[in-house]
């Protein structure tokens, strides 16, 4: 029953975040001034079904593709889009552009471009409330080439050895760039890298967000009880281009029909489809979710085109440092 | 009165007394690095802390230097406050990334990020050419962080404490064959400026800028000058980024000349940088092109001999040459009569260089 009241709410964030990124897509080309954009459509499930299950003063950590993660935490959609168009009123008053973002009010912390490098962050977060004595997880949201860096195996062994209270989700999207994961790593089991330093670990279907919230709902809750780090592995995939507002399947770096089978797959129609199966959401109340989306994010959009921008402060020297 | 008491204490001592200091100031603060609870205290300098603050406050990382960095990175994001040491700069380069992209940015974007890193440099033993650069010239080019170098063991004191209280990064370098070199420090807390470099000699026909052990060469080269009526001005630089240019420009108008000594690698650095930024503010202060000095052009050699005498002797004996031909006394003779002097004084040991 939780579940099914969850999955209304889950739907709607994900319904959410995937009209921004593709309001984001459609606006994107307007402006002169552009930074570099990440968009998970096609990734809403993991970032739904895992916040989902946090507290407020639960901390998240992301990479480059974060817009979903931030959303998820409840994130302010002013501060998102004001930094990604470099005005004053975003999160760093635009000073950092598209890939940074942060937000202690809702516990999303920090986020890093360089793949992995936000892992060891995370990790320190999650000792610094271990020394301090507080009883909030930390999660560090990171895609599968993480599992390609160093610094991921430093953060997870120190995370295992201190017991610390911090989720890892590896978001499977099979691709760096364009470059598949066959070619990067070699054939095994993402669970034997998290037992190998004790860490339990939860797979499953990243575009089933029901999947994703009930493996969270477990990982989550040991971690909360004091059982040491816990790992997810989600697999799912990048629609549109790694960074751009562009389809690109025509490069042809994905298999023949591996889009396809994807959009097939779609977390978003498999969501809405589960809650017509169980009559929990009719076409009224569908329409209306669609509807306030949309509002969301013109209203939003509205304000941010009319605002200043942070350059100003640059030209001025405000922001000069030493 | 009890808050002007002073103890002679090595640079290692002095940096030991901050750490309890600071320790003591916030309850927030731990030590954590590779080997800061081993039973020689990474030269002392952590010595006592375990026993005295406890194991969740004194913490041996694993050998994982890059992780060690964005882990006390994430942890001062949420009001912890590390002070994180790498036991020598070859190792913290692993950590570079982490300190470039989070630490440093994290602190611009957010106006604070307090965290201090000590790191060791020179040669603590046959290292060879992989082991214990001197690459602060790397470090001074990332906005955003200060560099320090202090020479004396009251600096090295105030200037940690200091480097505690700062919001934003500090990183603080520590010549290796400084931590036995003694002095006197105040019992009491106190702090010194991370941006101002000190006149510790003055001299009316030379000024020379060194940084870090280097300082310590420019005393012995002024020690055997002086025997030639020739008075060099020291400055110790105390820092690598920001450059103090105000008090060497001010030493540049009085002397006219400048060297500067440096103890990294000779292009592409400090040194150069502060010539430069003398040149643009004072060229006409200058009436003699201005000198670098520095170790070598070369990765360090793993024999001992070699080492010694490129490093040790020969800096001293090159900023006395430089100061020769600078006020045009370069003659054999007084070569000669130079190597003599620092022949019966180039003990490695800093103490016997007097101030």
């Amino acid at each position: 029953m939780t579940q099914k009241n969850h999955l209304i709410a889950m739907y709607q964030s994900m319904l959410r975040i995937r009209r921004i990124e593709e309001g984001l897509a459609e606006r994107f080309q307007e402006h002169k001034l552009q930074s570099p954009l990440h968009l998970c459509i096609g990734q809403e499930a993991v970032a739904v079904g895992v916040c989902t299950e946090l507290n407020n003063n639960d901390l998240v950590f992301s990479g480059h593709r974060y817009h979903g993660h931030y959303l998820a935490k409840g994130g302010n959609l002013k501060r998102l889009l004001g930094e990604i168009f470099h005005r004053s009123i975003g999160a760093f008053q635009g000073r950092a552009g598209s890939l940074y973002i942060e937000d202690v009010n809702v516990g999303f912390m920090a986020n890093s471009p360089i793949v992995a490098a936000s892992i060891p962050l995370a990790v320190g977060a999650a000792w610094a409330a271990k020394l301090r004595g507080e009883t909030r997880i930390v999660v560090a949201f990171f895609g599968d080439a993480a599992l390609e860096q160093g610094v991921f195996f430093e953060a997870v062994n120190f995370a295992a050895l201190h017991k610390l209270p911090v989720i890892f989700v590896c978001e499977d999207n099979g691709y760096a760039v364009y470059t598949a994961l066959k070619e990067r790593q070699p054939q095994r089991v993402v669970n034997s890298i998290a037992n190998a330093y004790g860490i339990p670990c939860f797979a499953g279907d990243g575009n089933d967000v029901l999947t994703v919230f009930n493996l969270a709902h477990s990982a989550i809750s040991s971690a909360r009880n004091g059982m040491g780090p816990q790992f997810m592995h989600l697999v799912t995939h990048r629609w549109r281009e790694h960074s751009g507002p562009h389809f690109d399947d025509d490069l042809g770096y994905r298999n023949e029909g591996e889009l396809e089978s994807w959009l097939s797959r779609c977390p978003i129609n498999m969501a809405r489809q589960e809650l017509e199966n169980h009559n929990l959401l009719t076409d009224k109340m569908a329409l209306q979710f669609e509807r306030g989306c949309q509002q969301e994010f013109d209203d939003t959009y509205e304000i941010i085109r009319n605002s200043p921008f942070t350059m100003d402060d640059y030209r001025s020297g405000v922001s000069d440092v030493a | 009165m009890w808050h002007d008491l002073e103890h002679e204490l090595t640079q290692a001592e002095a940096i030991n007394a901050a750490h309890i200091q600071v320790m003591k100031d916030d309850r927030s603060t731990i030590t954590v690095g590779e080997g800061v609870r081993d039973p020689r205290g990474l030269y002392g300098t952590t010595q006592g802390l375990l026993e005295e603050f406890g194991p969740e406050r004194v913490v041996n990382m694993p050998v994982s230097e890059s992780g060690v960095m964005g882990i006390c990175t994430g942890a001062a994001m949420l009001g912890i406050r590390p002070i994180v040491v790498f036991q020598n700069m070859d190792y913290a380069l692993l950590a570079l990334s982490q300190l470039v992209t989070h630490t440093v940015r994290f602190s611009l974007l957010n106006k604070t990020l307090p965290i201090v890193i000590r790191i060791v440099i020179g040669q603590n033993w046959i290292n060879g050419p992989q082991s214990f650069q001197t690459l602060h010239g790397l470090l001074a080019q990332i906005v955003g962080l200060k560099v320090v170098m202090p020479v004396s063991a009251k600096d090295a004191k105030g200037m940690l404490i200091q480097a505690f209280d700062d919001p934003g990064p500090v990183v603080i370098l520590e010549h290796c064959w400084l931590y036995s070199y003694k002095g006197l420090v105040p019992a009491e807390r106190y702090t010194l400026p991370l941006d101002k470099a000190n006149i510790i000699r003055s001299g009316a026909h030379i000024t020379v800028a060194a940084f870090s052990f280097s300082v310590l060469q420019a005393v012995r080269a002024a020690n055997v000058l002086t025997l030639q009526g020739i008075e060099i001005e020291i400055i110790d630089m105390r820092a690598a980024r920001p450059l103090d240019i105000n008090t060497v420009l001010g030493s540049v108008r009085r002397t006219g000349r400048l060297i500067v000594v440096d103890s990294g690698v000779m292009d592409n650095t400090v040194a150069a940088e502060l010539i430069t930024q003398i040149c643009e503010l004072g060229f006409n202060l200058l009436t003699k092109a201005p000198v670098r000095i520095s170790s070598t052009r070369q990765p360090v050699p793993l024999e001992t001999s070699l080492r010694d005498e490129r490093i040790v002797e020969n800096d001293s004996m090159e900023i006395a040459k430089a100061s020769l031909g600078l006020l045009n006394r370069n003659n054999k003779v007084s070569y000669e009569r130079l190597a003599e002097l620092l022949y019966y004084d180039q003990r490695l040991d800093p103490n016997v260089i007097r101030v």
